[in-house]
């Protein structure tokens, strides 16, 4: 039997839109110390994930999601019971197998935002870290499509609260001082196991 | 091989939009091919329901027979004959099984290798081609293909379902073993390709359990207004030809996949290492298939495959056969010999269980029930290993060891049709996971994982590469598949090259490679340079992989000593990731 010659690859939908993200991002002229490079291609990125790019309406902008709690539809205090339960929900939403024809390619990207989200809001040290970084007012954008950003600023996350230890403030202190008083879930799940593998990640990180 | 006997569709017709555009109620139906029995399943408006062939049988044989230039599968059996196909006739080199097994594999194989004491024809070159598959026909040997054979086979299929549906069939859910490579993977795609059926999903098989525990929890919600509380199941499958383990997170009707695990250990292996240790000079006396060895063979296959049936419920078994030319067997076989001679079979099994658990950062205790599926699992040995690892006293009770993968197939298959049903029955998703690590080869041999195992699907991820050498403006991109630290130890799965990298030293220019898997697990490479130092970017690269039409062993090594170390690429460390 002769074989049956393969089909060239085609686009799809979805891929496009991606793609031209990557290809047309903004290049640095100027070399820069490493540190703020990375922090300002952070802010930047975050800045363009606002824009939306063309791909959410006019009334999604205005209601696009700035953290993982907004993404997930809960407080910044809720229970890991409430990460899962919202992440089933959005699931049974947002998931191709479940989606109309149409909004497939759509409903794949949020998916993905979504897993995202529920990947590290479940995580107890890395929901830590990053409630640490929304405190501050860092990378509160901190979320796409792409797991190594997340990645990225996961660990940005753990350089800044190494290195800088010394520059958080007192106000800092009494913010994380409610939030773990309000959070008891938050607080018990800073388990001796969890900080150690928080270390652990540290000292892999460098 | 006449065409007639099966329609040639291209292979457009695989890449087609997943939801059906037909005028007829087109429900995907679920398909499990297993290494010796198969099933088909339909959701039949109310329920999943299995159908039956002419002989009443809703487990099948997985065969195709070409005895008298004439061909029939395992499905009807030959019914129509009037001498159905006897367990001789199928062991008489006429018959070709176990494609499961032999599909998409090199001649390099352990598998394809243990396959060439079968009766039909198996030939091997330990080159990393394909192997040499042949049946008896007229006292001649006919070459054929584990993908022609699987057409065949679900040709006839095909044929009963729609005696049932009365109406074509157009798309199928088929269950595959976890350890299916990705190439593996496009070559059941190109069967059904020829038998006219779309592949709506390909689902590993504990994850089609998993959907129809999703089911039955939320049944179980619906009756007892219970709570949507989380329950843990580790699904244990094992089949003649495979062995798969998954952890999955029900509530609500979701069932998440939080690992995957799998491994080529199945009956099948253990029927050949109890045949050879009854038979203690089983591979020299049935080197190269004689007429009357292929005879004997048949005869001991027989009889061992009886014994190991009736050691699930005896305590010890008698094995006496006389297998012709002075050759005898008179040997009883007990559970801890049976035990001691399949260890390493065993010990395959208790690996992927401690496996899944570890990916899936749990312990023995979250686990609140253990599903015990698939022809296997109905063996002592099995059943107390599994229930011991996961220290359990007893298993989930209400799936049928046999129907549960086609059953969650043809869920799944009404899911992705889109079926609604009032009652509520489908209001249920399987959130599935990559069972294998998905990158590229970089940094010389090493294997970069972009994808990680385990990851949930549909996923997008990408990872920062740079140039190894100066002025150097060409790449290879070598996508890879598998859980080896070297990229030569993993599947190839295709290959292409980024062209136009602006001129400039080594380090200095980023080199983006994105994978992206869809709902229907197809994967997509995008490649190309992200941080231009010159005028001009040329564009990105996509690639539907896998590229390679055949998983030639030599084309890895070729691609390595030709273009491994002039186009070579390194990762970005870690804090340079975007």
């Amino acid at each position: 039997m002769p074989h049956l010659a393969a089909t060239p690859p085609t686009s799809s939908a979805a891929a496009v839109p991606a793609a031209g993200r990557i290809a047309f991002r903004r290049p640095w002229n100027t070399p820069q110390p490493e540190a703020l490079r990375l922090r300002l291609r952070l802010r930047a990125r975050g800045v363009r994930r606002e824009d939306g790019g063309g791909v959410r309406t006019e009334e999604q902008e205005q209601t696009a999601p700035r953290t993982f709690y907004d993404l997930l539809g809960i407080s910044a205090d809720g229970s890991p019971d409430d990460v899962r339960a919202s992440y089933r929900r959005l699931a049974l939403k947002y998931h191709p197998d479940v989606s109309p024809p149409g909004a497939a390619a759509e409903n794949t990207r949020r998916f993905i935002e979504v897993q995202e989200a529920y990947e590290t809001l479940s995580d107890p040290s890395r929901r830590a870290s990053y409630d640490r970084a929304l405190a501050r007012g860092v990378c509160r954008l901190a979320f796409s499509g792409r797991r190594s950003q997340s990645h990225h600023a996961y660990y940005h996350y753990q350089e800044q609260e190494e290195g800088s230890g010394w520059r958080r403030s007192w106000e800092d202190q009494i913010a994380e001082l409610k939030r773990r008083s309000v959070a008891k879930d938050s607080e018990e799940n800073l388990s001796w196991g969890a900080r150690m593998r928080r270390r652990a990640e540290a000292s892999a990180a460098e | 091989m006449a065409e007639q006997f099966y329609t040639v569709a291209s292979d457009s017709e695989t890449t087609g939009e997943d939801k059906s555009q037909a005028s007829f109620p087109d429900v995907a139906v679920g398909i499990d091919i297993g290494t010796s029995k198969c099933s088909v399943a339909i959701w039949n408006g109310h329920q999943v329901e299995l159908l039956k062939n002419t002989r009443n049988q809703k487990g099948m044989r997985s065969y195709v027979m070409f005895k008298d230039d004439t061909l029939s599968a395992g499905v009807t059996g030959g019914a129509a004959k009037e001498n159905a196909h006897e367990e001789r006739d199928i062991l008489s080199g006429s018959a070709i099984f176990n494609m499961k097994r032999l599909i998409g594999r090199m001649d390099t194989d352990e598998v394809v290798q243990a396959s060439k004491t079968l009766p039909f024809l198996v030939q091997t070159l330990g080159i990393g081609v394909r192997p040499f598959i042949a049946a008896l026909v007229n006292n001649m040997w006919r070459s054929t293909t584990p993908e022609e054979v699987l057409a065949i086979f679900l040709l006839e299929l095909k044929a009963l379902v729609e005696m049932h549906l009365k109406h074509p069939v157009r798309n199928a859910v088929l269950t595959i073993p976890v350890a299916f490579s990705r190439f593996q993977q496009t070559r059941i795609e190109r069967a059904c390709a020829m038998a006219g059926l779309h592949v709506l999903r390909l689902m590993p098989e504990p994850t089609a359990v998993a959907l129809l525990y999703a089911q039955q929890q939320q049944q179980l919600v619906h009756d007892n207004m219970g709570s949507g509380i989380e329950k843990i199941a580790l699904i244990f499958n094992m089949g003649a030809g495979y062995c798969d383990v998954a952890v999955a997170a029900t509530a609500g009707g979701v069932s998440q996949i939080r690992a995957l695990s799998g491994c080529t250990a199945g009956g099948e292996d253990i029927l050949q290492n109890i045949m050879r240790h009854v038979l203690p000079n089983f591979d020299g006396i049935y080197a190269g298939q004689t007429m009357d060895r292929i005879k004997s063979m048949s005869l001991l296959r027989i009889a061992t495959q009886d014994a190991i049936h009736r050691l699930v419920s005896q305590e010890s078994v008698e094995i006496n056969i006389d297998l012709g030319n002075g050759h005898m067997v008179s040997k009883v076989l007990d559970h801890s010999e049976f035990e001691q001679v399949n260890r390493a079979i065993f010990d395959k099994c208790e690996k992927i269980i401690n496996q899944c658990l570890a990916d899936a950062k749990l312990v023995p205790e979250d686990i609140n029930d253990v599903i015990l599926v698939g022809g296997c699992s109905k063996i002592p040995r099995i059943r107390s290993l599994v229930l011991g690892l996961c220290k359990k006293e007893v298993s989930y009770k209400n799936i049928d060891a046999l129907e549960a993968a086609v059953s969650g197939a043809a869920l799944e298959g009404a899911i992705a049709s889109g079926v609604n049903d009032p009652s509520g029955s489908l209001d249920l998703l399987t959130i599935q996971a990559t069972p294998m690590n998905l990158g590229i080869r970089a940094d010389g041999d090493s294997f970069a994982a972009i994808i990680p195992r385990n990851t949930t699907v549909p996923a997008r991820r990408d990872m920062l590469f740079t140039t190894t050498h100066d002025k150097q403006t060409e790449a290879l991109i070598a996508v890879y598949e598998g859980e080896g630290e070297r990229a030569e130890d993993n599947h190839l799965l295709g290959y292409f090259k980024i062209t136009g990298i602006p001129a400039a030293p080594k380090g200095a220019v980023d080199i983006s490679v994105c994978m992206d898997i869809d709902a229907a697990n197809v994967l997509r490479v995008f490649a190309g340079v992200v941080k231009p130092q010159g005028p001009a970017i040329p564009p990105f690269i996509e690639v539907r992989m896998p590229t390679l039409d055949d998983g030639h062993g030599w084309c890895g090594q070729a691609l390595a000593k030709m273009y491994g170390r002039i186009l070579d690429l390194a990762v970005l460390p870690k804090k340079l990731q975007p």
